[in-house]
């Protein structure tokens, strides 16, 4: 089933949870909303379902207008973070439960249950109640009760958050394969950017109310709309740096120095206009090593102020002159070094360059002269 | 004590649980005894005593200073069953408590979901639901004397104004009848109304949004959801309300006085005026005594035949 949104907007009295929402989702699709709590996915999510009346704006299913219709006519199904799983009734009048009003005979009923429990591996456990389920079991269940239904449109409101890390990563390509299964169209709500770049088919970032960017995960994760879709998507966190652009508009000024106590700066081929910026560089494009290479324009000694070890990588928080950066570094880390060097990137793709005020990106690429582009020259 | 132990651990049919708190209950028992030793003494003294005196009350015959003259035996019990009053008595006290006890509990489920929905000045009802909590038995029954006071009464009144003839509702036995079941309702409505608000509050709502989205009306997710979810609050209320309506006297003493013709006349009053109006307390205390096996009884019926449709969590 293929969805639109058009001009979305949820108000409750006086406050308002989502304005404007203009998107498309495609038929069959995986379809992600990610953003902090209280962006107003879930409330989005619901709004879709018909749950949550909508204050204006329109929903088309296949061209059809349903933004009034009842939840029970849009033929959907949903499963819920808490599973929503009946306590007093077994794992197959669960499934009844949610198929009972489709008018199916008896038999279909009986070969729909049989088929979403199969699929789902709970076939053995049906007659049991969801009490004597493990967490990811009934998860499961609700999963089969949202797949008897045959419904073309499958929302889950973070289905997966209740979970331990290790259940979650399994029920994660468990519902990757379900998708690919059955085909069905499905939105996804989660917090977890993990699961947005790991699921989704194309992920929309949600914040303040508002659309931040939809995209496939890597065009998020590459070109970021602003620095919120910059920050938000990837871990650690992107830094985001507080910079200056002076007056000739081709010098972006850093706030480090290199060991011979020379600022740092970006140069650009072509001005924009001066002023305050920031800059965000994730901390896997930094590159850490521990010998000192004397003054180099793109090197800074930092002081390492914590270190986690994550096994076969570390990360790092560094700062010089007073300013913080996080830094991913490929190999083990002495908890005990005191010392570092950090070399900033050179590649323009690396570079993220927003507005200091709304945080909107400003495009660096087309501001590299032709011969130059794809990389940038950082001098002292 | 050894032996004891293993005998216990090798006892089929127990829960593990249930062995090791018996096991700790035997080491612990001499402090045990001390903790529970000031309850212990009380209900001795107020209800263990009072309870045997009455049992031994009952096997005697009463001389008219109110002593017990001579034993009888099982007379007293033969007596009171030969005795039109305490028959009816009996058969309304019945009727009294089945009609009330359900009427709580429908209208405070009622309410509780009407404050349950999002509606304005939610505070304020569930405040005003549960106020009757705070109200005395006396009080609640001067205030229910006050509205159908045949001549000042709000609700005679309003009858009047309607034109209906009959509007002193406390000389017809229905009247009498509805006046107590009336108040009763309204005094216990509070503390089932608190109880079921909170059951209700406990059913997930994310429940009702997959009814919602199967297609389920509001009358069936009540009866789907709602009613099996807060099964254990329904159970508990039905017992507490039955065993608290059969023992009703504050309302009856103040509101009807047994009238009229006996026909509020219900038992726990009955026993009263027998005892403290006739001074016979050999009859009152086997009528008591038969009060508390019947109230055992429905106890009884109940768990066992209505707690199987209880779902506990």
């Amino acid at each position: 089933m293929r969805i639109q949104l058009k001009n979305l907007s949820k108000q409750y009295q006086d406050t308002e949870v989502l304005t404007n929402i203009n998107t498309e989702i495609r038929e069959g699709e995986f379809f992600v909303l990610v953003g902090p709590s209280g962006s107003g996915k879930s409330t989005l999510l619901r709004m879709i379902a018909g749950l949550i009346p909508t204050t204006s704006g329109q929903i088309y299913f296949d061209d059809q207008d349903v933004t009034n219709d009842s939840p029970k006519d849009r033929h959907l199904a949903m499963v819920f973070q808490n599973y929503a799983l009946l306590p007093f009734l077994s794992v197959q009048d669960n499934i009844r439960f949610g198929i009972r009003n489709l008018g199916l005979s008896k038999t279909e009923e009986e070969a729909r249950i049989f088929e979403a429990l199969n699929m789902v591996h709970l076939l053995p456990q049906r007659h049991r109640k969801p009490k004597a389920l493990s967490g990811g079991q009934q998860q499961r269940v609700a999963l089969a009760r949202a797949i008897a239904t045959k419904a073309p449109l499958v929302l889950m409101d973070e289905p997966l958050s209740n979970l331990d890390a290790q259940l979650r990563s399994e029920m994660r390509q468990e519902i990757v394969r379900l998708h690919k299964e059955i085909g069905m169209t499905l939105i996804y709500v989660t917090h977890d950017q993990v699961e947005a770049m790991t699921m989704g088919d194309r992920v929309m970032v949600l914040n303040d109310r508002q659309i931040q960017q939809v995209g496939t995960p890597l065009e998020l994760y590459n070109r970021p709309k602003n620095a919120f879709v910059g920050e938000f998507i990837g871990s650690p966190r992107m830094n985001i740096i507080d910079v200056q652009v002076d007056e000739t508009g081709q010098s972006i000024q850093l706030p480090f120095k290199q060991k011979n106590g020379v600022s740092m700066a970006y140069h650009l081929t072509e001005a924009i206009p001066s002023g305050r910026y920031r800059l965000g560089i994730r901390p896997e494009d930094l590159q850490v090593s521990f010998v000192d290479q004397g003054s180099h324009k793109q090197i800074m000694p930092v002081k390492i102020e914590a270190v986690a070890n994550l096994g076969k990588e570390a990360v790092l928080t560094v700062t010089n002159s007073d300013s913080n950066l996080v830094v991913n570094c490929k190999t083990q880390v002495d908890s005990d070094c005191r010392q570092a060097f950090v070399k900033l990137p050179s590649i323009v793709d690396q570079l993220h360059l927003f507005e200091a005020e709304h945080g909107n990106t400003v495009d660096l690429s087309d501001k590299i002269a032709a011969e130059q582009r794809g990389v940038i020259d950082a001098i002292s | 004590m050894q032996s004891r132990k293993t005998a216990t651990l090798h006892t089929p049919n127990i829960k593990l649980t249930a062995v090791k708190s018996k096991l700790n209950l035997r080491q612990n028992s001499k402090s045990a005894l001390w903790f529970l030793a000031p309850s212990l003494i009380i209900l001795l003294i107020f209800t263990f005593y009072p309870m045997v005196v009455t049992v031994i009350n009952s096997l005697f015959a009463t001389n008219v200073r109110g002593e017990n003259a001579r034993f009888v035996g099982l007379a007293n019990y033969v007596q009171i069953f030969k005795d039109p009053v305490f028959i009816k008595s009996l058969g309304h006290t019945f009727a009294y408590v089945f009609i009330t006890s359900i009427l709580t509990i429908i209208v405070a489920l009622l309410l509780a979901r009407l404050v349950t929905q999002r509606i304005k000045g939610q505070a304020f009802f569930r405040t005003a639901f549960a106020s009757t909590m705070g109200i005395s038995a006396a009080v609640a029954s001067i205030l229910f004397l006050f509205l159908f006071n045949p001549s000042v009464g709000l609700v005679v009144t309003f009858l009047k104004a309607i034109g209906a003839k009959q509007t002193n509702l406390l000389v017809s036995p229905t009247g009498a009848m509805f006046i107590l079941i009336l108040s009763s309702v309204w005094m216990g409505l509070g503390f089932a109304f608190l109880n079921l608000l909170g059951a209700l509050q406990s059913v997930p709502e994310s429940y009702y949004e997959v009814a919602e989205i199967a297609g389920w009306s509001n009358w069936m997710q009540t009866w789907k959801i709602t009613v099996p979810m807060i099964s254990p609050t329904l159970f508990f209320l039905f017992v507490v309300e039955i065993i608290g309506k059969f023992k009703t006297f504050t309302a009856v003493d103040l509101i009807t006085g047994g009238g009229p013709d006996n026909n509020t006349n219900f038992v726990a009053y009955k026993i009263y005026q027998d005892a403290f109006a006739s001074h016979n307390f050999g009859i009152a205390s086997s009528e008591a005594i038969v009060l508390t096996i019947v109230i055992a009884i429905a106890t009884w019926i109940q768990f066992r035949y209505t707690e199987r449709s209880v779902f506990y969590k």
